[in-house]
């Protein structure tokens, strides 16, 4: 077990997998989106969140949506990994090639709109074939009450298939971990791009009042 | 308007380059770099314009004990600018980047870029937390630079204005050829496995 100090930042990298820190998903789910769904349960995101650990992804680069939040939490928590805010997800395109390159495996923690800011970068992946493992929280489908989310979020899926992604959708908690664990192995061995879209059926749906 | 000549600006400032591992951004920085000494560790980027930087960041966070140098150019920087931000927050100390600062488009046909009407990427850099970051506006700023790059107490970046212009001589391009292929060379020479 090798420590990897970066910056005041020391990280123990590991193989295999360590036990996730505990938080407290539930409370956090509770304050993120007031939903409709069809389970709130948090359980599958630990649970997907350890077969990405299974997987040695040791670097998570995210822009923040409310259904991907339980993620970043558990990456930040947790000392064996490094979690990277980024100001647009093109960023984390870049990122996760260059962490390939030095041969570290990571992940892309994005809302479906962020996905449209890709489109161009993710030639970068496309060309050199590193892997791209994209989980994907969607908004503007099903449940959807702002229609500025609509758009992006019916070309979503579309858009990363002609980007080169095989992409998989988790509509049922019972099926999360096991897709994102198969998208995952997919990704870092055979080197694709892979995404799981959370559909909003999983992760809810925000829940807008309507006018008086 | 830089003064600067690019060919040799870049000999010098990569002058210590054989450890480092070195990412490019598309265009002539490839042809600088690679005409320079074409080696395993060049990661040469063609083309998803913007990505150097951060390639050169995950690059960074996945190998801590390696000096990274990003060579590209000020249009290629400007277009994920944000990407100066999340470095400032992850303050990889192995890092630097090198802006071949010609003020303007220089594969387009020479139309004027931000650095020529005004924009500051050095200041840009401090503001968001790069605090090594300066402009080189003649050759005798090029003095270490090079001892820079392998300081490890970045992150650190270095705007050099150079002449507008392509690089004189052989073309090279590699950069526009299979990435594919330069990915596996890189992680080959770097990690023994493509």
């Amino acid at each position: 077990m090798a420590m990897w100090r970066y910056g005041n930042l020391a990280v123990r990298r590991v193989s295999g997998c360590m036990a996730p820190p505990d938080i407290e998903l539930r409370h956090r789910l509770g304050h993120s989106r007031a939903m409709v769904g069809e389970n709130l349960d948090a359980d599958w995101y630990r649970q997907s969140y350890e077969v990405l650990k299974q997987a040695r992804t040791e670097l998570f680069c995210y822009v923040p949506d409310a259904g991907i939040d339980p993620f970043i939490r558990l990456a930040h928590a947790d000392n064996t990994v490094r979690a990277v805010v980024l100001t647009t997800e093109e960023e984390g395109v870049g990122i996760c090639c260059g962490a390939w390159l030095g041969g570290r495996r990571s992940a892309l923690l994005i809302q479906s709109s962020g996905v449209g800011n890709c489109i161009n970068a993710f030639s970068l992946a496309a060309n050199t074939r590193v892997p791209m493992l994209a989980i994907v929280s969607m908004r503007g489908e099903w449940g959807e009450g702002n229609r500025w989310q609509i758009p992006m979020g019916r070309s979503v899926e579309e858009t990363m298939k002609l980007a080169g992604f095989t992409v998989y959708r988790a509509t049922h908690a019972n099926e999360a971990a096991k897709l994102i664990e198969g998208a995952a192995n997919m990704a870092y061995q055979s080197e694709q791009m892979v995404a799981v879209l959370l559909s909003q059926r999983l992760i809810g749906a925000k829940v807008f009042k309507d006018d008086p | 308007m830089g003064e600067i000549d690019r060919t040799s600006a870049i000999a010098r400032i990569l002058e210590q380059r054989k450890d480092q591992l070195i990412v490019t951004g598309l265009g002539e920085p490839c042809t600088d770099v690679g005409r320079l000494e074409d080696r395993a560790l060049n990661f040469y980027i063609g083309g998803a314009m913007g990505m150097a930087a951060s390639v050169g960041l995950g690059l960074a966070i996945a190998q801590p004990k390696r000096a990274v140098v990003v060579v590209t150019g000020d249009a290629e920087l400007m277009m994920n600018i944000g990407a100066l931000a999340t470095i400032g927050v992850q303050r990889p100390r192995n890092l630097s980047i090198i802006v071949m600062d010609n003020e303007e488009f220089g594969e387009t046909g020479g139309q004027r870029s931000h650095t020529g009407l005004g924009v500051d990427i050095a200041a840009i850099a401090k503001a968001c937390g790069i605090a090594d970051a300066i402009i080189v506006r003649e050759e005798s700023g090029l003095n270490g630079i090079a001892a820079r790059t392998n300081a490890m107490t970045g992150p650190y970046i270095a705007v050099i204005k150079i002449r507008p212009g392509k690089a004189v001589g052989v073309p090279f391009n590699k950069g526009l050829r299979s990435g594919e292929t330069v990915k596996a060379t890189f992680r080959q020479a770097l990690l023994g496995q493509p």
